[in-house]
Parts: structure tokens; C-alpha cells; sequence
């Protein structure tokens, strides 16, 4: 019963990866939206292979083989050490084999993020290396820190700091990576043609179809419903009955970070703001996805408030003061909302006999694990690959668009801009 | 460069003079750039990191743990502001 509500559950997985790509496309322009669109599709591709034939191994699953160093009489699991290309895997219902269906899901959301980051000058192949990259070499190595028995999420057995690191639906294996992906995606493109102006004034270029972004979060809650039931009960053994829980945490996360994005821009702006209370929603379940299973419902609500009030400002921040032009605001919903939701764990969460302050700690570790390990190492890896190869589109390609430049043809051809439409009447 | 023997040396030691010459040079030139600085950025971060490792494996009460790690944190905040701010000032000057 445990495998089949787990296969079902895996199942509804590619609907986050299907709804962050219409939010992605959606807030780009839209003579680069076919190029997203393909770049997703390949980003899921390359990542699917990759983490099948490289990344499971070192991923590991909680139980397998690892590489373990004993240092002070504590036994310290590094990396798995799963055979390659899934040889050996038995394919009748063992943890092992949905836990690569899971991830082999997961990485490619991971990977889809700094896409996001780099709509409308980040160029096809480069894409593809940098998730080549992230797939078999970034994401494992977390991913096996967390979820595969690795020391993070031992340290409550071997140290005794809380229940260990905690996180049930990947707001930092998947989110907070891909977050700081992005964030150094950002970084090495810079930011598009006519962003800002020669006084450092940045120009709003809002997304071209909001209503894709919109049906992309609904999309985007079902996938996160599946991931989070998953996650749960796949690494935390959490009892089925229990998936109730997760599911009404889930959303109430997410109401809570888009209602208070719309208040604060209908306060800010005088209107609600419908791109960044997108983004709010997607910010919440982002957050709301590391302790759906060990939090209480009103928990999960205030830590979708506090997600969706940190994208709101986050957003600006980005843009306004750090000249960082994320066009999907990826690096506010993904790494900042994430970061949120696991210390929001630490604060709020009930797992075990752990104590508050116990777990707050082991949430910290995790957070400085991110920052001080995985940031270095995704901004040093896309660092490399931009020295081998070419990562930004040239200046023509930046007005001429990604459609026609790397397609060879835009994604809406009968779509005729007239110049009257913009005349007031 | 100048060698550390002086004006009597053989021409094989004048010769790897000149190359390590090149070799600061190009060093140099990065440092111009501001590569550099990104690198501190990314070396204090993983500073950070390896200071909260050793916080695990080296004390043992919570008091001096959480000190530690916090200590971690900072140097971690240190240099990531150190990476914005480099990777922000370009942007301010070529935009």
C-alpha cells in the first residue's frame, strides 16, 4: 500500500517542474519564450540521464553504501556509493528504486531554476553543460547530505544537535541549490540590454503572459502536493495517515505567502501585483516545503506569511539595489524563501524528542552548509564553463531575441504588435 | 624580476626569472580585474563552512557550538557581501 500511494505521489512530481516552467516562461518576453520552453525540456533531459547514470550513485539512498571517514569516534557519511548507471538496482517496489524515480524528478527541478534567472540571454548549450554540472556533481553531493543518511542528517545520531538537518520536500536539496545556481547564473551573465538605465535606474520589463504564470502555480501546487508526500514518506517515514497533514500545510503555506504579497503590493502600489504575488505562492510552497510533516497548520501559515513579505521585498532588493536582473525572480523565491522555510523549522517544528533549540541549530548547520559548500561550488563550476564556452547571447541576439536567434523562429509568428493598440482612446 | 642572485647568474636561472616574471604578471592582471576579490569571497565562505565543521568535531557542549557556528555564520555573511559587492560594482559602471 506504502509503495503504491508513494508511486502516485511521484507521480504528480513533474507537474512542479511543468508549473515553474510556464511561471518562468510567462514572466520572459515573449520573443524568447519558445527558447525557454525548449530549454526546459532540455534541462529535464540532460538532468534525467545524467542523475541515472552519474548522480544516484553518489546520491545514495538512506541505508546504502556511502564513503564514511570516523573522525573523533564519529562516523561521518560523505558520498554514497551506489553502483553506476543504477546497476544493481532492484526494480520490485524497494526504497532504493523510487527514491531514483523521486530525485531523477527533483534534479531537474532543481536544474530548471537559474534557467529562470537567465531568460533572454543565456544561450542553449550552455544551459545543458551548466545542469550537466549541477545533475551529476552539485545536487548528488547535498542531496546524498540529506536524504541519503549523509552527515547532515545524522547529526542528530552522531552528535546530538536535534533530529538532524530536516527537510521533508526538498526546500534545500532542490530550492535553496537552485536558488544560488541561479543567483550565480545571474552573476556571470549580467543583466539584459536596456535593464537599467545610464543612471543605474532599473526599467520594468514585465513578464508577457500573466496568465501562463498564473495557471503554472496551480500546476505548480500539485506537483509540490505530490513532492512533499513523497519526500515525507520516502526519507522521514512518515505514516501514511499523516500525508493529510502535509497536504493542508502545503496549501496553507502557499495561501498565506500570496495573500500577503497581494496586500503589501495593493498597500505599495495602490493595485495587487500580479507577477509578484505569483511569485509569493510559489515562494510559500518553496518555503512551506521543509517541515510540511513537522509543523503545525498555523506554523505553516506564518511561515508562508513571512515567505511571501521576504519575496515581495527580495525581489526589489535584487533589482534595485544589487543590480542582479532575475527576470523570474528565481533567486528571491528559491534561495531566499527557502533559506526561510528551514530556519522556520528550527523555530516552529515538532519532530521527536528534538528541542527547539536543538533543532534550530542543526537547521543553521544546514544553512552555512549551503552558503559556505554549495554556493562556492555551483559559482566555481558555472565560473569554469563560462571560460570554456560562450554563456550570453552577443548584443544582437540581446534585442533580436532567443527565439529567432538560437531557433531560428519566434514563438508567436502571427502575433503582430500594432503600435495603434498602445494609442489612449 | 629580479632573480635573487643578482647580475651573475646563469642564463637558465635569467631565463625562469622571466617566466615567473610572465607568471606574476598575468597574476597581477587578474588581481586588477577584481577576480581576486571574488575569489576571497568564495574563500571566506568556504572558511566559514569548515569553521562550523570543526565546531561539530571538536566541541562537544551546545554553548560553545552555537558560538562557533555563529562565528561560521558571520565569516560566511563576510563573504558573501564581499561577492555582491564585486559582482555589483561592474554593473554600475558599465551600465
Amino acid at each position: 500500500m506504502i509503495f503504491m500511494l508513494c508511486l502516485v505521489c511521484v507521480m504528480l512530481v513533474p507537474l512542479a517542474p511543468a508549473g515553474l516552467s510556464l511561471v518562468h516562461q510567462g514572466l520572459g518576453r515573449s520573443r524568447s519564450s519558445a527558447h525557454a520552453m525548449l530549454s526546459t525540456l532540455c534541462v529535464l533531459a540532460v538532468t534525467a540521464i545524467a542523475f541515472v547514470l552519474f548522480g544516484f550513485s553518489w546520491a545514495g539512498v538512506p541505508g546504502g553504501a556511502a564513503h564514511t571517514l570516523l573522525v573523533h569516534g564519529a562516523r561521518w557519511n560523505w558520498i554514497g556509493a551506489e553502483a553506476f548507471f543504477a546497476h544493481g538496482l532492484r526494480f520490485d517496489g524497494s526504497n532504493g528504486s523510487l527514491v531514483l524515480c523521486l530525485q531523477m524528478f527533483t534534479v531537474g527541478l532543481a536544474a530548471i531554476i537559474p534557467v529562470s534567472a537567465g531568460m533572454d540571454r543565456w544561450r542553449l548549450a550552455p544551459i545543458c553543460a551548466s545542469s550537466l554540472f549541477l545533475a551529476a556533481i552539485a545536487y548528488p553531493l547535498f542531496a546524498h547530505w540529506v536524504w541519503g543518511g549523509g552527515w547532515l542528517g545524522q547529526l542528530g545520531a552522531n552528535f546530538g544537535i536535534g533530529a538532524g538537518f530536516v527537510d521533508c520536500g526538498g526546500s534545500s536539496v532542490i530550492h535553496v541549490v537552485g536558488g544560488l545556481a541561479a543567483l550565480s547564473v545571474a552573476w556571470i551573465l549580467g543583466p539584459r540590454d536596456g535593464k537599467y538605465t545610464d543612471d543605474g535606474t532599473p526599467t520594468a520589463i514585465p513578464g508577457h503572459n500573466i496568465v501562463l504564470v498564473m495557471a503554472g502555480c496551480l500546476l505548480a501546487l500539485v506537483g509540490w502536493m505530490g513532492l512533499n508526500c513523497a519526500g515525507s514518506l520516502l526519507f522521514y517515514n512518515l505514516e501514511p495517515a499523516q500525508l493529510v497533514r502535509v497536504l493542508i500545510n502545503t496549501m496553507l503555506s502557499a495561501s498565506g505567502a500570496c495573500l500577503v504579497a497581494v496586500a503589501i503590493t495593493q498597500l505599495r502600489y495602490g493595485k495587487p501585483d500580479a507577477s509578484i504575488s505569483a511569485n509569493g505562492w510559489v515562494g510559500g510552497l518553496v518555503a512551506g516545503s521543509a517541515g510540511c510533516a513537522f509543523v503545525s497548520p498555523f506554523a505553516a501559515l506564518l511561515t508562508g506569511l513571512v515567505a511571501g513579505t521576504l519575496v515581495t521585498y527580495l525581489v526589489e532588493i535584487f533589482e534595485m539595489r544589487l543590480y542582479v536582473d532575475d527576470p523570474g525572480g528565481a533567486i528571491s523565491v528559491h534561495a531566499g524563501a527557502g533559506i526561510w522555510g528551514l530556519l522556520a523549522v528550527g523555530i516552529m517544528g515538532h519532530i521527536g524528542a528534538a528541542t527547539h533549540a536543538g533543532q534550530l541549530l542543526a537547521q543553521v548547520i544546514g544553512v552555512t552548509t549551503l552558503l559556505g559548500c554549495m554556493l562556492p561550488l555551483v559559482h566555481g563550476g558555472n565560473v569554469l564553463l563560462s571560460r570554456v564556452m560562450r554563456y550570453r547571447v552577443d548584443a544582437s541576439g540581446d534585442w533580436q531575441g532567443m527565439d529567432v536567434r538560437e531557433l531560428g523562429a519566434g514563438a508567436y509568428p502571427e502575433f503582430v504588435v500594432h503600435s495603434d493598440e498602445f494609442v489612449p482612446r | 624580476m629580479v632573480s635573487a642572485g643578482g647580475q651573475n647568474q646563469f642564463s637558465k636561472t635569467e631565463e625562469f626569472s622571466i617566466d615567473l616574471g610572465n607568471l606574476l604578471a598575468w597574476i597581477s592582471g587578474r588581481l586588477r580585474e577584481g577576480d581576486s576579490l571574488r575569489m576571497l569571497g568564495c574563500l571566506l565562505l568556504l572558511s566559514g563552512w569548515i569553521i562550523v565543521l570543526a565546531a561539530l568535531v571538536l566541541l562537544s557542549s551546545y554553548g560553545e557550538r552555537v558560538a562557533f557556528v555563529a562565528a561560521g555564520a558571520a565569516v560566511e555573511v563576510l563573504g558573501l557581501a564581499l561577492l555582491i559587492l564585486r559582482y555589483r560594482e561592474p554593473k554600475e559602471s558599465n551600465i
